[in-house]
């Protein structure tokens, strides 16, 4: 049973202003992989859902005093439930970036990951190409590049008003669906040309 | 760029995909509604989810307290049984004197009106019993 200072918390937190911005979180999570629902089937709002009921029903515990921030602790659980889902640090759901309870021990690729880390390479490459042209994108993309990533330090760093950044977040948004598919595409593409030499020296193809 | 740039491009990207920072409550609205999310329909869905475990919660604490109240009854009928008449009139003068807390004192009184000389032994059980159950941690606060 949840202790009664924690029960009181719960009941005094607006949940309207709580949950509407871990959906953005986990959004965010699900955007900077070109998705719009994990391979389940599961939209953003069910992920955002299910940790919340998580806390409530203490099967991830919130202890106010060493999280007071509810909001960081749900993105924390939220984080948890993308990586049990295969979302994992890059197109990599068989590495496990997860400690023992499940929570993600990082969103970058592995130092000692050749492949997760070519793929990051490619995905950068091919973003790169999709904003040049649209020089407001491109300099949201430089400041990205530089290490920027709240949107009040790319205005900073840009000279665009805050604003403006959270509209060219959206631009970039379909940017990022574009590069993830036209790598997954040239990885077919390979995948079909090895399957054809492959065949070639069995001797098997037409 | 270096490939330790880009490398680590993936994890600013997803930071900023990420932030809500400095939007008000209506402003992350807006980002959401402007995806085309109907937040209305997912609000409910939380508060109605949040609404039944909170309930839930206090349903355990009631049963609980329930529980509790019983036992101590229990407990309280056990100890008044034992009592003889003199233990029972100075219990009874005790919670006049507000030993037992104001509800203890006020059965007391009332039972000072019917003159509790003449009340059976078992009317005196249980209004002793009652006092006691009142008293609820009374006595202990004054120790």
């Amino acid at each position: 049973m949840m202790d009664d200072s924690t029960l009181k918390l719960l009941q005094s937190i607006d949940w309207g202003d709580v949950a509407t911005r871990l959906l953005v979180h986990v959004r965010g999570k699900m955007k900077a992989r070109g998705l719009v629902a994990l391979p389940g089937g599961e939209t953003a709002e069910d992920i955002a859902q299910i940790a919340i009921q998580r806390i409530l029903d203490g099967r991830r515990k919130w202890n106010p005093d060493k999280h007071p921030n509810i909001l960081n602790h749900l993105e924390w659980v939220a984080d948890s439930l993308l990586s049990s889902k295969g979302l994992l640090g890059l197109k990599r759901p068989d590495i496990e970036f997860t400690d023992d309870e499940g929570q993600v021990l990082s969103d970058y690729p592995q130092p000692d990951d050749p492949a997760a880390n070519n793929y990051a390479v490619d995905f950068a490459t091919a973003l790169k190409e999709l904003v040049s042209g649209d020089s407001e994108l491109e300099e949201v993309y430089t400041a990205l590049l530089l290490g920027f990533s709240k949107p009040q330090k790319v205005a900073d760093e840009t000279g665009l008003k805050v604003t403006r950044v959270y509209e060219l977040r959206r631009k970039m948004e379909s940017r990022v669906k574009r590069a993830v598919e036209s790598i997954s595409e040239k990885e077919q593409r390979g995948t079909t040309d090895e399957q054809e030499r492959a065949g070639e020296v069995l001797g098997t193809s037409d | 760029m270096s490939k330790n740039e880009q490398v680590k491009f993936w994890g600013h990207l997803t930071e900023f995909f990420c932030s809500n920072e400095g939007l008000s409550k209506n402003e992350v609205r807006k980002e959401l509604e402007a995806d085309g999310i109907d937040v209305d329909d997912y609000l409910a869905n939380v508060h109605s989810m949040v609404r039944r475990s909170l309930q839930a919660e206090w349903r355990k604490r009631a049963t609980l307290e329930r529980s509790l109240r019983e036992k101590k009854s229990d407990r309280l009928l056990e100890d008044v049984a034992v009592m003889n008449t003199e233990q029972l009139m100075l219990l009874i003068s005790d919670a006049r004197d507000g030993k037992y807390g104001p509800t203890g004192q006020e059965l007391a009184i009332a039972c000072r009106n019917e003159s509790c000389e003449q009340m059976q032994p078992e009317d005196l059980k249980a209004l002793a019993h009652d006092i006691l159950q009142s008293s609820d941690g009374v006595e202990e606060e004054q120790e």
